[in-house]
């Protein structure tokens, strides 16, 4: 497993914060040592298609250490509103640093 | 453009990065079905076209029936231009009062092309949630 991938931003459902066309650089191993928290922006799979990744802000924590995740743009995001929270397995990765188009 | 956004773009062309989507297919709930219809028949009439197609013929421009809509209906440059700058300043701001000036234009133009078709318009208040009115068209009243 490679520690560190690379991914580019398509539509606008993290807006302002991250724009059609940024890239993300994804930390692998951050989750390795700590869980993932509220307000994190992490790169995740979609639940229904394995295939397709998303990027979306954890806005919940529940007990049974599942997440809530939804777009920071909310009228533009199909998010966990649509799909449920999601299991940390489905979690690629948090969003290290982000280089703006 | 920043330096390292090009280096990210160099990389790309070697190892091109996974695409994370932030996923919004239909934002916003505005949708209707005529933009489908429109698209629908768009392949069919290039499809038409293309089939009727001899490599002598040259394609279906009209430029007199253009200046004819527009000697018909003189605000229509004058409409089209505005659409232009109003649908670049919104997006550059936020303003709400240019969005409704763009709609209320492009409603204008809306009239006018179903005119030049031969057919009347009503003013209903859309079923989206932006409930402005908008133009459909409608049978022509005699």
């Amino acid at each position: 497993m490679f520690p560190i991938m690379r991914f580019k931003v398509e539509d606008r459902s993290m807006e302002p914060a991250i724009r059609a066309g940024d890239y993300v650089v994804v930390n692998r191993l951050v989750y390795a040592l700590r869980n993932p928290s509220k307000g994190d922006i992490i790169v995740l799979r979609h639940p229904k298609e394995k295939k397709k990744f998303l990027i979306k802000r954890i806005s919940v924590v529940t007990n049974s250490n599942e997440y809530y995740v939804v777009g920071d743009n909310k009228d533009f995001s199909q998010d966990s509103r649509h799909f449920g929270p999601i299991k940390q397995s489905s979690i690629i990765g948090k969003v290290w640093f982000h280089v703006k188009s | 453009m920043p330096l390292l956004y090009t280096l990210f773009e160099l990389l790309d062309k070697i190892f091109p990065a996974k695409i994370a989507y932030a996923h919004c297919d239909i934002p916003c709930g505005i949708y209707d079905p005529h933009l489908a219809q429109m698209a629908a028949h768009t392949v069919i009439r290039m499809v038409t076209l293309i089939n009727e197609l001899t490599p002598k013929m040259t394609p279906d421009a009209k430029p007199e029936q253009m200046h004819e809509h527009v000697q018909k209906n003189p605000d229509l440059h004058d409409l089209v231009w505005k659409v232009m700058k109003l649908g670049s300043k919104v997006k550059q701001e936020v303003n709400l009062q240019s969005s409704e000036d763009l709609l209320e234009t492009v409603n204008k133009i809306a009239e006018i092309f179903w005119k030049t078709k031969d057919m009347g318009t009503v003013r209903y208040k859309s079923p989206y949630p932006t409930a402005r009115e908008t133009v459909y068209p409608a049978p022509k009243k005699s």
